[in-house]
């Protein structure tokens, strides 16, 4: 039964948190559940989950800032539930760390097979060390150095710049990106998930040194390519 | 002393003059301020409508497709008819509330556009694929071009090939909806046709009015037109209606192209 990874359901509607439940128990997840924010701060001292699922709205705190600030303090992985439509919304939570997202009104299956997807990705063990200049991905420690500095990234973040490095110099299209990370679910706002989770790598990258972000080279309207150190051409757009 | 008068007074209007501009320049900076708040404002109580909406809905239609599934238990055919008819319903509510909350946007001028390059092609068939299913109907999707891109915002454009198709099957029942995609020198246009009823004059006149009377069987509070209408107007496209009353209707929207738009 502890083998079974585990969920927190961070949502005050106690019949949301009963179909979300209700699914991840059926896709082989140990669910626990909060009303609020407050006391999951409590709980991360005690424990970490495999997977949070958030809403948005918690009665204590905006889901946005929560995020942000669980992504300032662990990398574990961050299921949000948005209300459609509000695309600002969708954008701010991703930016603020979500991993991924599903709209209310959610289809349950689809909630729980994103949740699989997003912690089979964070146990996924990323094959041989990859490595571009002085950029380097260590898939033992799902590690990343820029040089001696090391970045601390989301699993999502490691999958998406380690299948970038592993085929640098190659242009990776959104879909293909989007598939290798996430899954195949085809639905309108995976490109906002891909371009928020490459705006917040390239932040990071630039954290440990300011023309790093840089390396990950937008091609308009198609995808992205990881390009050799001694290629950057200098301004980038999304 | 005449000159020295002159000086004064014009040193004087020139403060008087400055003093206007600056009470104009901060009178119009509150005004921004307060616009902009009330702006946040409005934006932030119909973030708190709309997930006061969504919320029972995801629970009605979520716990609807557990039942379905059959995974808390099997279920007579009674029951799965009945928990089929849940699942129908609610979809049918989720889509008025849908243009409801767009409704509500547009009239707090709050809606966005946020757009994206698209292969509209691709992006029309993925759509009316979702729709076959959903709809239960034929749908048939007609592109003779090679593929286009598009600058446009794609959950958008999409909800309003959904509204259409979903007021073209609704009207004509049972027979053949066609969805076409067709470049021109500087837009596309995306039809969609029914072999159904048609439209009077009056109807014709009244389509794209919210809440109008003079809807067709089908077309329940009109709201999917008008917010269709919005969101190309708001492309810089048209929407028209071509229909002959009890020989079917077409309805069409234009998306402007951009310099740079071009296929792959």
């Amino acid at each position: 039964m502890n083998d079974l990874p585990l969920v927190w359901i961070v949502d005050d509607e106690s019949a949301i948190v009963d179909v979300v439940s209700f699914a991840l128990e059926t896709q082989g997840f140990r669910c626990r559940s909060f009303g609020a924010a407050r006391p999951v701060w409590t709980a991360l001292r005690e424990e970490i989950p495999q997977l949070l699922v958030l809403d948005v709205m918690l009665p204590d705190l905006s889901g946005m800032e929560f995020c942000r600030r669980i992504r300032d303090s662990t990398t574990v992985p961050i299921l949000m539930l948005t209300a459609k439509g509000e695309t600002r919304d969708r954008i701010a939570g991703l930016e603020a760390g979500a991993d991924d997202y599903v709209v209310k009104p959610f289809h349950p299956r689809e909630l729980a097979l994103r949740a699989e997807r997003l912690v089979e990705r964070s146990r996924a063990k990323l094959g041989a060390e990859v490595s571009s200049g002085d950029l380097r991905l260590d898939p033992a420690q799902s590690a990343v150095f820029v040089g001696t500095h090391q970045v601390v990234l989301t699993p999502i973040e490691y999958a998406l710049l380690h299948v970038l490095v592993s085929q640098q110099g190659t242009l990776l299209t959104f879909g293909q990106l989007i598939a290798k990370v996430w899954g195949d679910i085809e639905r309108g706002g995976n490109r906002d998930l891909l371009k928020t989770a490459i705006y917040r790598l390239r932040k990071k990258l630039e954290a440990a040194r300011p023309d790093a972000g840089a390396l990950i080279h937008s091609v308009r309207g198609r995808g992205y390519v990881f390009t050799e150190p001694d290629s950057i051409t200098g301004e980038h757009g999304v | 002393m005449v000159f020295a008068a002159v000086a004064v007074s014009a040193a004087t209007f020139s403060c008087f003059a400055w003093w206007l501009v600056d009470q104009r320049k901060r009178a119009l900076a509150a005004l921004s301020a307060r616009s902009a708040e009330t702006a946040e404002q409005r934006a932030d109580r119909i973030a708190i409508l709309s997930h006061e909406i969504r919320t029972p809905l995801a629970v009605v239609r979520g716990a609807a497709e557990l039942l379905a599934e059959e995974r808390p238990g099997v279920l007579n055919d009674h029951q799965r008819r009945f928990v089929r008819r849940i699942i129908d319903n609610t979809g049918q509510v989720i889509e008025l509330s849908e243009n409801l909350l767009v409704q509500t946007r547009i009239e707090a001028g709050i809606f966005d556009v946020h757009r994206q390059r698209v292969n509209l092609r691709s992006m029309l068939r993925e759509t009316v694929a979702e729709l076959r299913q959903l709809c239960g109907a034929t749908v048939r999707l007609a592109v003779f071009d090679p593929p286009m891109y598009v600058s446009v915002d794609p959950l958008l454009i999409k909800q309003v090939v959904v509204n259409l198709v979903t007021n073209a099957v609704r009207s004509c029942g049972s027979s053949v909806v066609t969805v076409r995609l067709l470049k021109r020198d500087t837009d596309v246009l995306i039809s969609v046709h029914d072999e159904g009823t048609g439209m009077s004059s009056d109807q014709r006149l009244h389509l794209f009015e919210p809440f109008s009377t003079n809807t067709r069987r089908g077309e329940g509070t009109g709201l999917g037109l008008f917010v269709s209408k919005h969101i190309v107007v708001l492309h810089g496209g048209r929407i028209f209606v071509d229909t002959i009353d009890r020989k079917g209707t077409t309805v069409m929207f234009t998306l402007p192209l951009q310099e740079d738009d071009y296929g792959e």
